[in-house]
């Protein structure tokens, strides 16, 4: 399994792990659909942003951080997503900025990224 | 976007070569971050994700709004509501093509942050109590809705914590360290009808038993959220009386302090915050929760308690717990009373001058602990000589 030749190098940075555990993310479509996992990269938004962020995902570690986002941004969608990533989902690595559990997902070339995620409740 | 902005134009020029300053939430990108314009300071919120389209709500900011919002005092909400503010719509590279000018108002409810919701999780309150009447707004909440609110706060956790902590009590805990459970430091107030939120103290302001960290008391403070979650779970359940397991009366004693009166502006209390395991979960008390709880209470205290009238002397008295212990009575029974903290000049005074006192209140049967609701003073031999003559 590998990652888009297109990415910038050194991405995922090295310090990023084999994906594990879980992990939840607010959706819009429900069922959740391949949109609500697309990276800003695949959607072409924010282009001066980090170029290794960009082709990552936004993931959450805490339901209650789900249900914040939910709550701070309702427009965004009011479907809560858990997922339990493997090995096999990609690298992810613990961005937190201003969010203590915010870590970002880089999934493998290829791989359905809905399938990991079941949705645990709407808000 | 499928909602459209019904406030006049803006010149969308004006938010051509903004310079981004600060990031304060980012997910996929940043969604609410600061930057700076030829129209000064903005606050930058995204609002809403369609079609190739960001739609921000803009509004004036400065660096005092925004340590409000980082410390939790000012939601995010209160923070965007300006006297005014810009709509902006941008393509997905940031470039501005559409922008008006109009108040919060001018956007529907859901394109808003939620009233009340802080910039971060972990910034959420504690405790947020909340009383819901009409004409409950900013300028117009009377003096007695606000000691309800605290009050009703500060009592029921009070009254919980007491529970939780009895054995703690019993080995020597502090009575100080206790009481930062029950006293906490307010958040925040908002107008939304009226609504006081409380934080935990801060690590400069706790005060620790020897040998204990700060994360035992996050734990302590859990118990006291499921009791009292447990509590509200039982008011609001609408089984019928004769299938629902009695409640212990300390905890309805503390439902009794929250839920709303029967007459007057307020008309139901809600309750959320982090104290409770459902973190987000609200709590609606209303006046049918009041009858319920105040028939159980009255059934309870007609089993466990009585009403009685003591004298003695206070020989033992506790001013962070305030409570004393009443000896040498006329009814040569030693008395533990909790007293309300207005109480506590007058039983000072009797203390440090051994006057007899007479105090009346609920007794607890089991126990003999007295809630007391008065203190009279027996009046000393000098007064009692000068009154005479």
């Amino acid at each position: 399994m590998q990652f888009p030749e297109s990415w910038p190098p050194e991405c995922p940075p090295a310090n990023a792990q084999d994906a594990q555990g879980e992990c939840f993310r607010v959706v819009s479509n429900n069922p959740p659909g391949a949109d609500d996992f697309k990276s800003y990269s695949e959607l072409g938004a924010a282009p001066n942003a980090n170029p290794c962020k960009r082709v990552g995902l936004s993931l959450l570690r805490t339901l209650d951080d789900a249900i914040h986002q939910t709550e701070l941004f309702p427009k965004h969608g009011k479907l809560i997503c858990r997922g339990e990533l493997n090995s096999g989902h990609g690298k992810t690595l613990l961005t937190k900025g201003t969010l203590p559990t915010h870590t970002t997902w880089w999934p493998y070339e290829g791989i359905d990224r809905v399938a990991p995620f079941v949705c645990v409740g709407a808000q | 976007m499928n909602w459209t902005v019904i406030a006049p134009q803006f010149d969308v020029e004006s938010f051509q070569g903004i310079s981004l300053e600060e990031i304060l939430y980012e997910f996929d990108g940043p969604r609410i971050f600061t930057a700076r314009s030829v129209m000064g300071e903005l606050l930058f919120y995204l609002a809403d994700e369609q079609d190739g389209l960001c739609r921000y709500i803009v509004a004036p900011t400065n660096a005092s709004i925004i340590d409000l919002m980082k410390s939790g005092v000012r939601s995010v909400r209160d923070a965007l509501n300006q006297p005014w503010v810009w709509f902006l719509d941008t393509q997905y590279d940031g470039n501005p093509v559409a922008a008006w000018k109009g108040t919060l108002a001018d956007a529907p409810v859901d394109a808003l942050p939620r009233p009340g919701v802080m910039l971060w999780p972990h910034l959420e309150p504690v405790f947020v109590l909340r009383a819901i009447g009409d004409g409950l707004g900013e300028g117009t909440v009377p003096a007695s809705v606000i000691r309800q609110v605290v009050d009703g706060a500060t009592t029921a956790l009070k009254k919980i914590a007491g529970r939780v902590f009895q054995a703690a009590r019993a080995q020597g805990r502090k009575a100080n360290v206790i009481r930062q459970f029950y006293d906490l430091p307010m958040q925040g107030v908002a107008y939304n009808s009226f609504e006081i939120a409380f934080r935990l103290p801060g690590r400069k302001q706790l005060n620790l038993g020897a040998g204990e960290a700060p994360e035992e008391l996050g734990s302590e403070f859990d118990e006291i959220g499921k009791l009292l979650e447990q509590a509200l779970s039982w008011a609001i359940d609408a089984k019928p009386e004769e299938d629902n397991e009695p409640l212990d009366i300390d905890l309805l004693e503390a439902l009794e302090k929250l839920v709303p009166p029967q007459t007057g502006i307020v008309k139901s209390v809600e309750l959320r915050g982090r104290i409770f395991c459902a973190g987000h979960a609200r709590y609606q008390l209303t006046r049918d929760t009041s009858k319920r709880v105040r028939r159980a209470l009255g059934k309870a205290r007609v089993s466990q308690e009585r009403i009685t009238k003591v004298t003695g002397l206070v020989r033992e008295l506790d001013k962070d717990d305030p409570s004393f212990t009443l000896r040498e009575t006329d009814d040569s029974k030693d008395h533990v009373c909790r007293f309300p903290q207005e109480f506590l000049d007058d039983v000072l005074e009797v203390f440090n001058t051994d006057q007899r006192v007479t105090i009346s209140g609920r007794e607890n049967i089991k126990n003999g602990e007295i809630d007391v609701s008065l203190v009279s003073r027996e009046p000393s031999a000098t007064e009692s000589s000068s009154s005479a003559a």
